[in-house]
């Protein structure tokens, strides 16, 4: 057990999941918190971006060029959702992108030819670039730290500037906003791509994290509700709360597996744990660790 | 300035607003008085675009504005503050006015120019507008802890901040004390003198009478009077209105 922790391996495993799950809850961050809508499609967006990345990739296109076109198709689907769902009420929007992260996931299942279904696609590669090669672990959590870094930076300087001031005045009271001249509809859509683009971005560095991709239940929803848990425990609103949380939600996650019970029981356990923290970080502390108070959520 | 031709609107059974025509002319101060339920904030809402009409035409500067949205409405000059406030209150007192600025750098892009210089400038010109209500020394608080009437000063300020000619006020004196009243007045006045067009809903009679050169009054949705504050007051069917219900 105590062998598992001083695990190099473990711990570089541990911690580019970390990283990974760092940004998608800081780009699903940018929804939740900045403009105030619970959108509960951000793990179709993620699945898009990494089903584009490998498949380009493994058709021998330029890492780059596959992970940004991961991106790309992902920004483009959260483009697609947004503009029927964006002007429909909050409640409506989590519902339908609810709807949406059930479409992603039964096309993936469903698609053999495409997505090989329920089978996944292994053997997906780690890149080497300008010479360096990134496929051993520890290279890759390097390389994922960087490409995780700069995607927070981008982040930052958006949500810091008068652009994401305007994604908060959204929040705070759509009326408002709009009556002083914002075209709401326009940030809201732009705030959408923005997410979406990242969690593909996210969707590219898990597929070849893990080298394969797919499975029964991968990016459903267990997963989407991990995510929401990294947002809401760290904090809606704040760009450093969803890093926070992504730190201790992961090493919640991991730590069940050293409770003293039975290997078959950890996996429910871990998911049982974060669902259980969702839910009590709801009902006791909705601003988790660092975050703000969500109207749209208390209404 | 703004000129309202047979508006209706319905809720259901309920016209709140029933074939109305106005105009507010340019420079002018203009209150708009009638009992609880009249159509007054339903007349506003219908203005600024948050509601579309059944019927009828909204005339803003000369040009038909009755299909824009909100926001391009707002654009051309209109802004308002709401009857039960809405501010931006888990935001900074300052970034409540900062967002309303009319050069706000707010396009996605600019997050990545060096626009430093034109940010302090325009946080410059938001603690002048602060200054203006009092309220500087709260910029750096979230608005949420701002007092009420505070709170109705930096609507107000934030309003102005948009650089709007044409600023509509649901009832700015409402469940405020007599000294934050007169600073309201004086503000109003200043604004007017620099050639701001108001259109006051307001059931604070001296208040409203004292500061408008044109009253209009609002009964079931219908403009029933219209004239100085000296000839409604002495309108018989202004008295009936507002006799014939309850008054808060
Ligand atoms: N969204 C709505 N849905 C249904 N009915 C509404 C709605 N908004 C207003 N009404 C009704 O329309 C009528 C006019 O309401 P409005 O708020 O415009 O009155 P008001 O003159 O502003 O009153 P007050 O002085 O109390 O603010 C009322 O009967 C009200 O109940
Ligand atoms: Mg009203």
């Amino acid at each position: 057990m105590l062998a598992a922790i001083v695990n190099p391996g473990y711990i570089i495993g541990f911690l580019t999941n970390m990283v990974i799950f760092a940004l998608l809850g800081l780009s699903l961050n940018i929804i939740i918190g900045y403009i105030g809508y619970l959108n509960l499609g951000h793990v179709g967006f993620w699945a898009i971006g990494a089903y584009t990345y490998t498949l380009l990739l493994m058709n021998g296109t330029n890492y780059f060029v596959a992970l940004l076109a991961g991106g790309v198709a992902a920004g483009i689907s959260g483009l697609l959702l947004g503009i029927p769902t964006l002007k429909l009420k909050s409640h409506y929007i989590a519902i339908a992108s609810l709807g949406f992260t059930y479409i992603v996931y039964s096309l993936v299942i469903n698609l053999n030819d495409l997505t090989r279904g329920p089978l996944g696609i292994p053997g997906i590669p780690r890149p080497v670039i300008f010479g360096i090669d990134f496929s051993g672990d520890l290279a890759y959590l390097i390389l994922s730290i960087i490409i995780v870094s700069i995607s927070c930076l981008i982040i930052y300087i958006l949500l810091r500037s008068p652009w994401g001031r305007i994604l908060e005045t959204i929040r705070e009271d759509e009326i408002a906003s709009k009556s002083l001249g914002k075209n709401i509809f326009k940030y809201k859509i732009q705030a959408f791509i923005l997410s979406a683009f990242f969690a593909g971005i996210a969707g590219g560095i898990f597929a070849s994290f893990h080298e394969y991709i797919g499975g029964p239940g991968a990016f459903f929803l267990p997963q989407l509700l991990f995510i929401l848990s990294v947002v809401m425990m760290g904090g809606a609103g704040s760009f450093w709360g969803s890093i926070v949380g992504a730190a201790a939600l992961m090493t919640m996650y991991e730590a069940v597996r050293f409770l003293p019970i039975e290997a078959t029981l950890v996996g429910p356990t871990q998911q049982a744990s974060f669902a259980l923290v969702l839910i009590l970080i709801m009902i006791i502390h909705p601003r988790g660790i660092m975050g703000r108070k969500i109207k749209t959520f208390q209404k | 300035m703004l000129k309202v031709q047979n508006l209706h609107k319905a809720f259901g059974g309920v016209k709140a607003v029933n074939h109305c025509s106005f105009t507010v002319e340019k420079g002018s101060i203009t209150g708009m008085i009638g009992p609880n339920g009249a159509g007054k904030t339903t007349m506003f809402d219908l203005i600024t675009g948050l509601m579309e009409p059944d019927e009828g035409h909204i005339i803003i500067k000369g040009k038909n504005v009755t299909s824009h949205p909100a926001h391009k409405r707002a654009k051309m000059g209109i802004a308002r503050t709401f009857q039960a406030i809405r501010i931006f209150s888990e935001m900074k007192t300052l970034d409540n006015i900062v967002v309303a600025l009319k050069d706000h750098p707010e396009k996605m892009y600019q997050a990545f120019l060096p626009l430093k210089k034109k940010q302090k400038k325009i946080e410059e010109r938001a603690m002048e507008l602060l200054k203006d209500v009092g309220i500087a020394d709260k910029a750096h608080l979230n608005a949420a802890e701002l007092s009420f009437g505070q709170q109705k000063l930096l609507e107000i300020a934030r309003a102005v901040a948009t650089g709007a000619d044409l600023l509509l006020l649901d009832e700015p004196a409402a469940g405020i004390n007599l000294t934050l009243l007169n600073q309201i007045r004086d503000y109003i006045l200043k604004l007017n003198k620099e050639g701001k067009t108001f259109l006051i809903v307001e059931h604070n009679m001296p208040f409203i009478m004292g500061i408008s050169e044109k009253i209009i009054v609002l009964d079931y949705g219908q403009e029933i009077a219209v004239g100085t504050p000296e000839k409604i007051q002495n309108s018989d069917r202004v008295i009936e209105a507002y006799l014939g219900k309850k008054k808060e």
